[in-house]
C-alpha cells in the first residue's frame, strides 16, 4: 500500500486526505515534513516555534484539506505559503514591545565582518544570508535550500520568471561579495 | 558559417548559472563553448571557483538543516495528527474562531446562503413535513376522547338550572 502511495502526486494525496485517508497523510508528512521544518526554522530562527508552526499547518491540512485548490497551485507552492505565513504571523504576534520614548541604547550587535569572521562553514553562509535583503534571502533559500525550480520559486514569490532570476543573480552576487571577505580560508575550503 | 566567438563576462556566467545550474553539461552548447573559453582566463577561473564554492556551501547548509536533531520524533508527531484531530471537529479546535453561542447558532441557520441552498431548502421541507405529521398525529390521537359538550361553551351557563327554564315546570 505504501509503495503505491509513493508513486502518487502530492496533489492526488491531498485528494485522498479529503476522504480521510491517514496513510496518504502520513505519506505527505514523510515527503515534506522535514523540508518544511527547515523552511520554518529559517523563517522563525527558532526550532521550537518552527516545529509548532509546521505542526499547525499539518493539522490544518488534515482538518481542512478542501482548502487546497489543485487548479490554482502545486501542493508544495501552496503549503510553503501556508507555513511561511504562519511563521510570519507568529513572529509579528510575538514582536517585542517598543522601547519607551527617548530610550536610545547603543547598538552592541557585532557588524557583518565580525559575525562572518566568528563562524565557519554552513553557519558562515547562514550569517551572510541574514545580511541580505528579505527578498534576496527568500530567493536564495527557495532555489538552493528548498529545492524549488526557478518557475516554482517565482510563483511563490509572485514574480515573473525573469524578475525572479534577476533577483537571484543579485542575491548570489551579494553573497559572493560578503563571503569574498573571507575568500582565502572559506571559499577555498569548499572549492 | 562559423559561429562568432566572444568572451563571456562574469555577469553572464552568473546569469547562466542561475538559469541552467552549475553543471555545465546541462547548458546549451553555445553557452558551454563560451564558458569553457572564459574558464581558461584568470578572471574566469576565479569566478567559476567562487560560484561553485557558493553552491557547495548552500548544499552543505541544506543538508545540515535537513539532518538536524529530532527529525524522527518530529515526523512521528506529525503522523499522529489524525489520531488527535478528527477532520470535522478540529475545524473548531484549530481555528478557534467559531463561537457556539446561541446568537452564532441563529446567525448560522438564518444565513441566506445556507437557507436557500439545496440542502437548506430540503431541510426546511423535511422540518415542515415533520411538523405537519406531528400535528396530524396529535389530532388523530385526540379524536373521540372529547364530547361535544367539551366544546359547547354555553353548556356551563345552564348547568344545574335546567329546572328553572323547563316549560314543564
Amino acid at each position: 500500500m505504501q509503495d503505491s502511495l509513493d508513486e502518487i502526486s502530492d496533489e492526488a494525496l491531498v485528494g485522498q486526505i479529503c476522504g480521510g485517508d491517514r496513510q496518504a497523510f502520513a505519506c505527505l508528512v514523510n515527503r515534506h515534513g522535514i523540508r518544511f521544518r527547515a523552511i520554518a526554522m529559517r523563517t522563525c530562527g527558532n526550532q521550537m516555534m518552527a516545529e509548532e508552526m509546521v505542526q499547525k499547518a499539518f493539522v490544518k491540512l488534515w482538518t481542512r484539506p478542501d482548502r487546497f485548490d489543485r487548479e490554482k497551485a502545486k501542493f508544495t507552492t501552496w503549503f510553503h505559503r501556508v507555513v511561511v505565513n504562519r511563521c510570519l504571523d507568529e513572529l509579528r504576534r510575538k514582536r517585542p514591545e517598543p522601547m519607551p520614548e527617548g530610550y536610545d541604547a547603543a547598538d552592541t550587535r557585532p557588524g557583518a565582518d565580525t559575525l562572518i569572521g566568528q563562524e565557519s562553514g554552513a553557519k558562515h553562509l547562514m550569517t551572510a544570508m541574514a545580511l541580505l535583503s528579505e527578498r534576496q534571502r527568500n530567493a536564495l533559500t527557495l532555489s538552493y535550500m528548498d529545492g524549488y525550480s526557478n518557475s516554482e520559486a517565482a510563483d511563490i514569490m509572485e514574480l515573473n520568471i525573469k524578475a525572479y532570476e534577476s533577483l537571484l543573480v543579485r542575491a548570489r552576487a551579494k553573497m559572493r561579495e560578503l563571503l569574498g571577505r573571507k575568500k582565502t580560508d572559506l571559499l577555498s575550503a569548499f572549492a | 558559417m562559423k559561429e562568432e566567438e566572444r568572451d563571456m563576462t562574469e555577469e553572464e556566467l552568473e546569469n547562466t548559472i542561475v538559469t541552467h545550474g552549475t553543471d555545465m553539461a546541462n547548458w546549451p552548447e553555445g553557452l558551454r563553448a563560451d564558458a569553457a573559453r572564459f574558464a581558461e582566463t584568470d578572471t574566469g577561473k576565479a569566478a567559476f571557483s567562487e560560484m561553485q564554492a557558493l553552491d557547495k556551501m548552500m548544499m552543505q547548509a541544506k543538508q545540515e538543516l535537513l539532518q538536524s536533531e529530532g527529525a524522527d520524533m518530529f515526523l512521528a508527531q506529525l503522523k499522529a495528527i489524525p489520531d488527535e484531530f478528527s477532520q470535522k471537529q478540529t475545524v473548531i479546535a484549530v481555528t478557534g474562531t467559531t463561537s457556539w453561542t446561541v446568537g452564532a447558532f441563529i446567525d448560522r441557520i438564518f444565513d441566506p446562503v445556507r437557507l436557500w441552498s439545496p440542502a437548506g431548502l430540503f431541510s426546511q421541507g423535511v422540518f415542515a413535513s415533520v411538523l405537519l405529521f406531528a400535528g396530524l398525529m396529535v389530532g388523530v390521537n385526540a379524536a373521540g376522547t372529547e364530547s361535544f359538550e367539551d366544546y359547547d361553551i354555553s353548556a356551563g351557563l345552564f348547568e344545574g338550572s335546567d329546572q328553572d327554564y323547563s316549560i314543564d315546570g
